[in-house]
């Protein structure tokens, strides 16, 4: 197996072998190792997740790895790591000309800087900047009561943080902790410790001002992880529906009827408002359902197929546009490195 | 300078132009909406009698000519940051009802605001509205007992502060809305921990509503007439205390009050007539054109483009060194001025006292005064980020205190969700200082209010990332820096006024409530400076006049309309 379909099937549970793509989505992706790789060059702020996708998505569809996002790559990761043998989510130089803050003082580790980094190594069969056995001790420190939050860069209470940022960044430690495990032999952070955080939520509850699908994504995921799917399908089945398009194209990321006014308390006029679809999110609920026969596989492939009609953009990759009330432009870029990865892997699976 | 006209509105070319019907777009908060109203009009030997199409008995009677000086335009500009910006009128039309009032408790603004209406509509009755939630009482129970005392020993009667209904059959008494309250504890306020309390606390709320209405009206026609306001016959002070936590209050004896300054004869008729005049100056500013049309008539008609000078001048340096309100007080209680450290072509550079020469500025010198300065004023007053108790605390002398590294800093920053307002305040900080990017302007960032973490989070899940905090509450600067680039683009395109300063973004902020909006900083060191020139446009014009000259000579101007002697 390749790396990338190892990757693909440690972080979504499914195995692939690779996925296709048409000329133009591979323009995309040979686009996109242009532009992150000069950006990391220049030492502008790149998303970490952009790189990962980007070379996932290539690696996936044979577009293959361009040496000069490599080599960007491999600078990066230099640039990211610490003696802990834990990662920065971004590089001192980055922080620097954005804030003008003293990177010594502010910058640390995040178990996502950490986790993308190692995962990209891997991606790319680069040579790790710190030991691996290092990032795996490094990851079980930092983990606490299930999660892997690192207070030093951000301080902020649970309560008070958005379930899908702290169970993302924990996936994605457990699926890291995975791999250094193979390569290094040293095992990983306790999964069971962050199933039995997960089993004390309320799961599959949209009564939650953020009631994003990616977070019950990447909860049933960890759950499957720890062999402790022991939930009610019905209720993911609900859960599911409610974040269902009416228009028939794919699903939501959040709910309109849970945004909620935290100053006052009360619910937010959404008449304004939109809830696009979301590619992530609809491959993520597809999975489920295909994972927990909620539908059939020519239901499924049926709503992918109209999902990405409707998706698929002249630049070649995927995406949806998010919209704050009636402005114009696009709230965020349309098309992602990940949402075009999602789109592909989707249309493997499904069509 | 206060006498000198430097824009002239015509109602009727205008009504006649549009054949009565004044519409337009209504760009707010994220919201595309509409106003249209349709007005009947005649002349008269007054002016301009102008009513409903539906409702002859509402009627003004506008000058034919409405001259507009400086401080006009500053007031059209504070209307245009607190003036109603109209409210749905239900079913599916996007027309709005827009009503003529404004929002502002500080009491010299509103005053300010409440001279300038008159002087536009006439001698109108004014209200003055409070709201407030009745959680700011909960920790003043004792106080409130005693005026009430107070409020019974001046003759006020018992029957008069009665709660309007029956307490000692409550449970059959009350109103679905109690229901709901005790059902929700409050909306689900922290104080208030079971539906036991809730009832409790809903019961005191019925019990001195009346007395806490009182202490209201009391509090605001004290605070009014100390600002030198004096009331008409006609003129009222109301209030509505809601019950505990639904106006916004979080904890117990938090201030969350809303002061409106209203005037019931014209609200309902003229607000959209109003908003057309404001919509017509701003977008002038805007486009400095010197003229605004209706169907090609002409009906606002600048002296001079509204970003030229209008014929005066202030001598910068006798402002800094001598104006009262130039000066400022520091932590320690010393009168301090600014420095003049050097001196350069057309204008000269200041430092505050103590201060490093890095923190130094440079002003003009002369500074020419434009009506699009005072149309900044006036926004700059309603919607900057300096609390407005401190940049328009009293007619009087209020110096400015200035703290370094404290909270009693007096910030210089603006935020906002349209174009038109940033481009004005760019423009006018601009104006005032001839270096303002590398010595004043400082970054921007989009804050975003709860409500639309929904939208933010669907981002950062496209790019992978996270929409991580820094604070223990998830508040100040976000650690989501990947997040802040790829929303970046979004605020350029919204606010194009940004692109010049694009290299100034920093990162996305959550915030408690409201769309997400472009807030900018300005460097704290000539925070002294702009306030004191702002405020003696508009405010003090009498002690503005001392260090102004005429420019006459050199701009050819003399009064409206007139052509300036050679």
């Amino acid at each position: 197996m390749s790396r990338a379909a190892d990757l693909a099937e440690r972080i979504e549970g499914v195995s692939v072998s690779g996925v296709d793509a048409d000329t133009s989505t591979e323009s995309f992706l040979q686009a996109n190792q242009s532009s992150l790789a000069e950006s990391i060059r220049d030492d502008e702020i790149v998303s970490l997740g952009d790189v990962f996708y980007t070379g996932l998505a290539s690696k996936l569809t044979g577009v293959g790895i361009d040496s000069g996002f490599e080599n960007a790559v491999t600078n990066l990761l230099d640039s990211l790591s610490t003696d802990s043998g834990g990662y920065y989510e971004i590089t001192k130089p980055m922080i620097e000309q954005v804030h003008k803050w003293d990177a010594d003082e502010t910058a640390a580790p995040t178990a996502l800087g950490t986790s993308y980094s190692v995962l990209l190594a891997y991606l790319l069969d680069l040579t790790y900047p710190k030991p691996p056995a290092e990032s795996q001790r490094w990851l079980s420190g930092i983990q606490s009561d299930g999660l892997f939050i690192n207070e030093d860069w951000s301080e902020t209470n649970l309560d008070d943080r958005y379930p899908s940022e702290y169970l993302h960044e924990a996936f994605l430690a457990h699926v890291t902790g995975g791999l250094l495990e193979d390569v290094s032999g040293v095992s990983g952070p306790g999964i069971g410790e962050t199933a039995s955080m997960i089993e004390d939520r309320p799961l599959f509850s949209v009564n939650h001002p953020s009631s994003q699908l990616s977070a019950e994504y990447y909860s049933v995921r960890m759950l499957e992880m720890a062999m402790a799917s022991d939930f009610s399908s019905d209720d993911l089945d609900d859960f599911l529906e409610k974040h269902r398009q009416e228009v028939e194209v794919g699903y939501q990321e959040y709910l309109l009827s849970e945004k909620s006014d935290r100053q006052s308390g009360s619910s937010s006029r959404t008449g304004r408002d939109s809830a696009n679809p979301h590619i992530n999110a609809t491959v993520q609920a597809l999975l489920l359902q295909q994972r927990y026969d909620l539908r059939s596989d020519a239901e499924l492939s049926t709503i992918l197929s109209s999902t990405l009609a409707e998706a698929a953009r002249d630049s070649g990759g995927y995406g949806f546009p998010i919209q704050i009330r009636e402005y114009d432009p696009d709230y965020g870029p349309v098309t992602t490195p990940r949402a075009t990865y999602y789109a592909l892997l989707g249309q493997t699976i499904f069509c | 300078m206060e006498g000198d006209t430097v824009a002239i509105i015509r109602p009727m070319e205008l009504l006649e132009a549009a054949d009565g019907v004044l519409s337009g777009p209504l760009i707010h908060d994220g919201k595309k909406r509409k106003y249209r109203r349709e007005y009947a009009y005649r002349e008269t030997d007054d002016g301009v009698e102008v009513s409903h199409r539906d409702d002859f008995d509402k009627s003004v009677v506008l000058p034919e000519e409405i001259p507009l000086t400086i401080t006009d335009i500053g007031f059209i500009g504070m209307y245009s940051g607190d003036g109603a910006k109209g409210s749905e009128s239900g079913g599916e039309s996007d027309v709005v009802n827009v009503s003529l009032e404004f929002s502002q408790k500080n009491p010299v603004l509103a005053l300010f605001a409440a001279e300038k209406v008159k002087k536009i509509f006439g001698d109108v009755p004014v209200r003055y509205d409070v709201a407030a939630d009745s959680a700011f009482f909960l920790d003043k129970k004792d106080e409130l007992e005693n005026f009430r005392e107070q409020l019974l020993d001046s003759g006020v009667s018992e029957d008069e502060l009665e709660p309007d209904i029956d307490l000692s059959s409550f449970d059959s008494e009350m109103s679905d809305r109690d229901r709901e309250y005790i059902e929700n504890r409050g909306r689900g306020a922290a104080a208030i921990d079971t539906t036991e309390e809730a009832k409790e606390t809903l019961r005191w709320w019925y019990e001195y509503k009346e007395t806490m209405n009182r202490w209201l009206v009391e509090d605001k026609r004290d605070q009014l007439e100390t600002f030198g306001v004096t009331f008409g016959p006609d003129d009222v002070v109301q209030s509505s205390v809601r019950r505990p936590f639904v106006k916004g209050a979080r904890r117990i004896g938090q201030d969350s009050r809303t002061d409106e300054t209203k005037f019931p004869t014209l609200s309902r008729y003229f607000g959209e007539l109003f908003l057309h005049i404001v919509e017509g100056i701003q977008d002038s500013v805007v486009e400095n054109t010197s003229t605004v049309t209706e169907e090609a008539e002409v009906w606002i008609d600048w002296n001079h483009p509204p970003k030229e000078s209008y014929g005066f001048e202030i001598d910068t340096e006798a402002f800094i060194e001598q104006s009262e309100y130039a000066g400022y007080v520091t932590g320690t209680g010393n009168e301090r001025r600014y420095r003049i450290i050097d001196r350069v072509d057309d204008g000269i550079v200041l430092k505050k006292y103590g201060v490093s020469d890095k923190y130094s500025f440079t002003v003009p010198k002369p500074l020419d005064i434009t009506p699009e300065i005072a149309f900044g004023a006036g926004l700059y007053f309603a919607e900057g980020d300096s609390p407005k108790e401190r940049i328009a605390g009293s007619r009087e002398l209020e110096p400015y205190y200035d703290e370094p590294g404290s909270s009693g800093n007096l910030s210089l920053g603006f935020n906002s969700s349209t174009n038109p307002p940033m481009h004005i305040i760019f423009s006018v900080m601009e104006e005032l200082f001839p270096n303002f990017e590398s010595e004043v302007m400082s970054r921007w960032k989009i804050k975003i209010g709860s409500a639309y973490e929904p939208e933010t989070i669907a981002v950062a899940e496209k790019l992978g990332m996270t929409f991580l905090r820094k604070g223990n509450l998830g508040q100040g600067t976000s650690r989501a820096f990947a997040l802040g680039q790829a929303l970046m683009p979004w605020a350029l395109s919204v606010l194009p006024a940004l692109e010049p300063y694009a290299e100034f973004f920093t990162h996305v902020e959550p915030t408690g409530a409201g769309i997400p909006r472009m807030d900018l900083s300005f460097a704290n060191s000539p925070n002294v400076y702009v306030i004191s020139i702002f405020y003696s446009l508009l405010l003090q014009t009498d002690d503005l006049e001392t260090y102004l000259s005429s420019t006459a000579g050199q701009t050819n101007v003399t009064e409206y309309g007139g052509e300036a002697d050679e």
